[in-house]
């Protein structure tokens, strides 16, 4: 597996060295300085195509190199994935101003609701209460009286009604899965929350005992889709996060809705197919601490991230 | 629609499905029993702070692999003969 390395557009729209020797290859990898990179942002992607070179070449340590490997190894599907969205950005003619021009266009007049609701960890804590008072499985702060079974049963009608609100013939591309928390861990994560003084995290604090990923082909579609779940949740809707217009760390988008079921709250998230892909590339490396990963490895996939938007903005706009 | 129980080890990296069964083969309280059932002795075997086991409901294995891209490539384990 190669490492392929280019410079953000603005530079030169990138060359790519088709048959590369793996010498040359073997060259950039091991014989690099340590010094930071004089070029702005450098940029990364692995594919098996050769090497992409821009006017230079990003001065990348050792460590950075291992860990590219390591996410190599472990998403070797993710980081195709991604190598090829920057592939079709190129072959689009793309270059850093006309994607930046679409891109603001895009956050003034975004298709998907956008902003996320104020206060809301103020809205869940006193959904959790009204939970808590009227059910004694959601009072609990052991997660001992959790009920799998009746979880199983509520995931399965909040998919059901997925469904109808996202039908194939209009979603094609769209992947729907929903989750119910298994019981072990549920009890981690609300034990885990009531460690020391504290004991008053319930069942009904979690918003994700149900939860469920709908990852659309597009952006289009995504917008099309929070619109159809904000009118078929209405009122029911505790909460919204937007990712989307205010990416979390590492290049993360999507848009969450905290939604009342009537005995507990769920998590909805909704995403694009491309999006998804870039984001569980870090989740797990960087979120999870037993998977440690260098920042610089860590900085490279939030640009990859942020690159797919990109690619996912021009092709909103029809940029292909 | 399958109903799909799955692991994932944040420390190794590992993920496996475990069990996959289609709705209507059996009836519905007979599958969600049997996933049940399976979540459970998974997380018996399990230390659920390094590896969660994941219950979910999709389309397809193909649907809930495109959703979680940690399964992308997950191996199916054979059930028990």
């Amino acid at each position: 597996m190669s490492i392929c390395l280019f410079s953000d557009g603005s530079e030169d729209a990138g060359i790519i060295l088709g048959g590369t020797p793996a010498s040359f290859v073997s060259n950039i990898t091991t014989n690099l300085e340590p010094a930071p990179s004089s070029l702005d942002k450098p940029y990364w992607s692995l594919a098996d195509q050769g090497v992409l070179a821009g006017s230079g070449l990003a001065t990348l340590t050792p460590k950075y190199i291992n860990d590219i490997q390591f996410l190599n190894d472990r998403y070797a599907g993710v980081t195709d994935k991604l190598a090829q969205s920057e592939t079709d950005a190129l072959k689009m003619g793309y270059d850093e101003v006309s994607a930046m021009g679409l891109h603001s266009k895009l956050m003034q007049n975004p298709p998907w609701p956008s902003g996320s609701t104020p206060d809301m960890r103020a809205k869940i804590t006193a959904k959790a209460k009204e939970l808590a008072a009227q059910n004694p499985e959601m009072s609990c702060t052991t997660g001992d009286q959790y009920d799998f079974s009746k979880a199983q049963a509520k995931v399965e009608n909040v998919y059901s009604d997925l469904l109808d609100l996202l039908p194939k013939e209009q979603y094609p591309d769209a992947k729907i899965a929903a989750r119910a928390k298994a019981p072990d861990s549920l009890k981690t994560k609300v034990s885990g929350r009531n460690q020391g003084d504290s004991k008053d995290f319930t069942v009904g604090h979690l918003t994700d005992t149900v939860g469920a990923r709908i990852d659309v082909g597009s952006l289009a579609d995504l917008g099309s889709a929070a619109k159809k779940l904000e009118a078929h949740y209405g009122d029911k809707i505790v909460g919204r996060l937007d990712y989307m217009s205010d990416p979390g760390a590492n290049g993360y988008r999507a848009l969450h809705y905290i939604v009342d079921l009537g005995d507990r709250m769920a998590e909805i998230q909704v995403s694009t197919n491309q999006l998804r892909a870039a984001d569980l590339a870090t989740h797990d490396t960087i979120y999870k601490p037993l998977v440690p990963i260098s920042n610089e490895a860590a900085e490279q996939l939030r640009t990859a991230a942020d690159r797919i938007m990109f690619v996912e903005t021009m092709k909103y706009f029809g940029a292909s | 629609m399958v109903t799909i129980v799955a692991s994932w080890d944040a420390a190794s990296g590992q993920s496996l499905i475990h069990m996959v069964l289609e709705k209507g083969v059996e009836s519905d309280d007979a599958r969600r029993a049997r996933a049940r059932q399976k979540v459970e002795e998974l997380e018996s075997q399990f230390d659920s702070s390094r590896v969660e086991v994941i219950y979910s409901v999709a389309r397809s294995l193909d649907d809930f692999r495109s959703t979680d891209p940690r399964f992308a490539s997950a191996p199916l384990v054979p059930p028990p003969s």
